[in-house]
Formats: structure tokens, sequence, C-alpha cells
């Protein structure tokens, strides 16, 4: 059993019943090929990087389930025919999955994280700063900061090696 | 012939940033992280110039062209912000 995660870009004006049904046929040919899904982690109207089908926005759903290749056959089967959704992509994440020890694992963290959740968008942003925070104290003074570093030291190195090399080519021409 | 050998280049060490922060994880679902190593025109950095080990950047250019499919970074164009 693998497990996958598949993004789905639905149409930002595609109202919310509309997304439910086709991600709950989505959902049931999961657990119809014998898998689990593990969690749909709705991501909400983002804008995106470049026009679809002449569209500037589009709706995320992240979705992680374990399963075969036939599932995920299945489900692209489903996303492919159906008009209303502009790109869908599935990624392998890991082989030999094991979906009751994933979802055991969930079980606490949904919970921590389910105030959060409904922010949707600013939370992967939380996410992605504290992230920057832990990474090098601020993204911004990072890199000014590994910069002058990066500056610093090289500017002694390359001294160094400067010096190291005129040596043999001075001995060379006396 | 000295003066003619004065000017040499400056070699910057460039470290892998994924090699010294190992917090620091390439994901497609992290464009923001993604960014730094694409250029205006939205072409992958190459690693003579971004610096990044052989091992980051194959990971690396995978992790952009996902991201590229899903709309989080563009094949072509401006990215803004």
């Amino acid at each position: 059993m693998n497990r996958y995660e598949t993004f789905i870009i639905f149409e930002a004006d595609l109202a919310e019943e509309d997304r439910k049904t086709i991600l709950d046929r989505v959902g049931s040919l999961v657990s119809d090929s014998g898998g689990t899904t593990i969690l749909f982690d709705e991501w909400g109207t983002r804008k995106l990087a470049y026009p679809i089908r002449k569209k500037n926005q589009g709706y995320y759903v992240r979705m992680d389930y374990c399963g075969r290749g036939k599932a995920v056959e299945a489900i692209e089967r489903i996303l492919r025919q159906d008009t209303r959704i502009l790109r869908f992509m599935t990624v392998r994440m890991a082989t030999d999955a094991d979906p009751e020890a994933l979802l055991a694992e969930m079980a606490p963290s949904a919970q921590e994280s389910a105030p959060e959740e409904p922010a949707g968008e600013s939370t992967e942003e939380a996410a992605k700063e504290t992230a920057g925070e832990a990474a090098g104290e601020a993204s911004g003074e990072t890199a000014g900061d590994t910069a002058g570093e990066a500056r610093e030291a090289p500017a002694s190195d390359a001294a160094a090696e400067t010096e190291t090399a005129e040596e043999p080519q001075s001995a060379g021409k006396e | 012939m000295a003066v003619m050998n004065k000017r040499r280049f400056f070699h910057r060490r460039k470290v892998c940033r994924f090699c010294a922060d190992s917090k620091l994880k390439i994901d497609y679902k992290e464009p923001n992280t993604l960014k730094y190593f694409i250029t205006e025109r939205g072409k992958i950095i190459p690693r003579r110039i971004s610096g990044t080990c052989a091992r980051h950047q194959r990971h690396l250019s995978l992790e952009i062209k996902r991201a590229r499919k899903i709309a989080f970074l563009p094949y072509v164009g401006n990215y803004e912000q």
C-alpha cells in the first residue's frame, strides 16, 4: 500500500455542494479499492501562478490517502472527465505506508490544529513564518546576515588564496 | 606579468542552503521556499549560481516542476511579491 497525495484545483466559483459531491465520490473510490482516506485538506481559494482555462483563481483541495495504483487510476479518470476541475496532480509520498499508523498519528495533531485549520491560508503562512524564524532568526535578517557572512568569510579565504597563489608565480619568474 | 595576474576571480564560497539547515525542507507545497531558487522569469537557478549541492538541486528541480504543474509557481513569466 502506498501513500498518495492528490491536489485538486476546482473552479473558484463552483458551489460548495458540487465540490462536496465530487470529493465524496473520490473518497468512495479510495475505500472501494481497499484504501484509506487520511484527510481532505481544503486550502481554499488561491491565486493561480498562471491562468488555467482563462481562470486566475482556483479552489485547492489536498487529499491524503493510502491505496494502490488502481485507486489512483480510478480517481484520475474521474477527475479528468470533470470539466469543473481545472487541474489535479497526484504524488506518491511513500511506499509501504500503514494507514492505521498514519491515522493514529494524525488524530492527536488534528485536535490540536483543529482551531487553526479553518483559517486555511493564514496557517500555512504562519507555518512558513515560524519555519523561517527557526531557520535563522527571521527570514528578513537571514538574507542580510548570511550574505554578509558569505562575503566576509570568502574575502579572507580569497585573500589567503591570492597570497598563496602569487608566491609560486613570483618565485617562478625570479 | 605580475600586473596582469593581479586580476583574478573572487570565489565567493557558496554553501548549499539545504545542507546548512536541515529544517528547511524542499516541498512543492511551500512555494515561498522554492521562490528563492527561480529567476524572475520563472527559470530554475543553476547550481553554479545558487550553490545548492547536487543532491538537493535534483530534489529542488523536481519539486519546482511539481509546484509549476499545480500553479503554485509560474512556468514562465513574472511572479510578483
